[in-house]
């Protein structure tokens, strides 16, 4: 009992409402992705009947806006630059993150964003739903 | 003895723990191609530039900047989606099919009638006869050098039982698969490497063209007509028949 009142007395100081909308932010899940072409292709992904989860933000070498998540059971990471020049020079670079633990992955760039797609599960041995994933994705 | 045995085991074990462990490097693809029996088969419907941890043949693929591209038939792999029907030999054209803009001009040796999945843009090198691809240009001295290097895809795909296009039709004039033709029926001087001397009648890089009005018979550049094709004059129809490639 003593343990709720302190954890409420915290929450009260700290301000747990207005920290979980910054928390959620940074987290940055689809839900809270306002807008955007990280949203739009989300959004494209959904419409065309695709399941994905949330995208958390992912440290990675070649990008300071990425976020990675997963469509089906294959892992994406979606990375946003100022520009389609700069997405596009950093397809080589993405592919370190495909890695060598996969089946089949791909890192494409479409307009400023970079799509890298790892099928690390061997869930789409055809390739079918990363070929869907590309083509739905706003140029 | 045993230490001998003992030793063989342990290299034995330790080669076999490298193999299921030690994942290969990135291969580069673009385009879809088949997926190797070893992976299970069938094919990999990617069109862009992706990667796998396997390699690629050397007959049924060519390098396009610095990634493999398939040119073979995907039909024989399972393949399930649009696919265009080509006789002989033909270019294609990679940079259009993948859509970049690294010009990439290849060559397709398959013999007969075999599948695409690309449509070929339009242009006076290829005429469509009865639904079919005809390449009726002239073929430059790449096409005539890389060919005993990859002529071999006929043999390969020989023995794979598949649904192949059936052409019947007449060759348009001046196919790359007509090798020569003298005259009328009956009358074939086999190429390669035959040259013709007849009024307006060019020949390039070795390679027959033809002139004459049907009828006429046609022999395929490299070995055969292949796929079980037939010619019939005046008939202007694409079907298909389950057959071995012969």
């Amino acid at each position: 009992m003593r343990t709720i009142w302190i954890v409420a007395i915290v929450c009260a100081i700290a301000g747990c409402d207005k920290g979980d909308k910054a928390a959620a932010a940074g987290s940055g899940s689809s839900a809270t992705e306002e807008s955007g072409p990280r949203k739009d292709l989300v959004e494209a992904w959904k419409k065309g009947g695709l399941t994905v989860s949330e995208l958390a933000p992912e440290k990675v070498a070649f990008g300071t806006d990425c976020k990675k998540g997963t469509v089906g059971a294959i892992e994406v990471l979606v990375c946003q630059y100022a520009s389609a020049e700069e997405s596009k020079k950093q397809e080589t670079p993405g592919y370190t993150w495909v890695g060598e633990n996969m089946f089949g992955g791909t890192c494409q760039a479409k307009g400023a964003l970079l799509i890298c797609v790892a099928d690390r599960q061997k869930s789409d041995p055809s390739g079918k739903t990363i070929q869907k994933m590309m083509s739905l994705a706003p140029k | 003895m045993r230490h001998v045995l003992v030793s063989i085991a342990l290299l034995l074990g330790a080669l076999s723990l490298a193999d299921a462990g030690g994942k290969g490097r990135q291969v580069r693809y673009v385009g879809i191609h088949p997926l190797p029996k070893g992976e299970g088969g069938g094919m990999c419907y990617i069109e862009g530039p992706h990667v796998h941890l396997f390699v690629a043949n050397k007959l049924e693929y060519r390098d396009h900047d610095g990634a493999n591209y398939f040119i073979g038939d995907p039909v024989a792999y399972g393949y399930d989606g649009p696919k265009h029907v080509y006789k002989g030999h033909h270019p294609v054209h990679v940079n259009v099919v993948v859509g970049d803009p690294v010009e990439d001009v290849e060559w397709c040796y398959l013999d007969g009638p075999h599948y695409h999945y690309f449509a070929e843009p339009e242009s006076p090198e290829f005429k469509v006869v009865g639904g079919a691809y005809f390449y009726v240009g002239a073929p430059p001295p790449v096409y005539v050098e890389a060919r005993p290097a990859y002529v071999g895809i006929n043999a390969m795909y020989r023995p794979i039982v598949y649904t192949r296009p059936v052409v019947e039709v007449v060759a348009p004039v001046g196919w790359i698969g007509a090798g020569v033709v003298v005259g009328g029926p009956g009358v074939v001087v086999a190429p390669p490497a035959a040259v013709v001397v007849a009024p307006g009648v060019h020949i390039h890089a070795g390679v027959g063209v033809v002139v004459p009005p049907p009828p006429s018979v046609h022999i395929g550049v490299g070995v055969s007509v292949g796929g079980g094709a037939v010619i019939v004059p005046g008939r202007v129809k694409v079907k298909q028949k389950k057959f071995k490639h012969r």
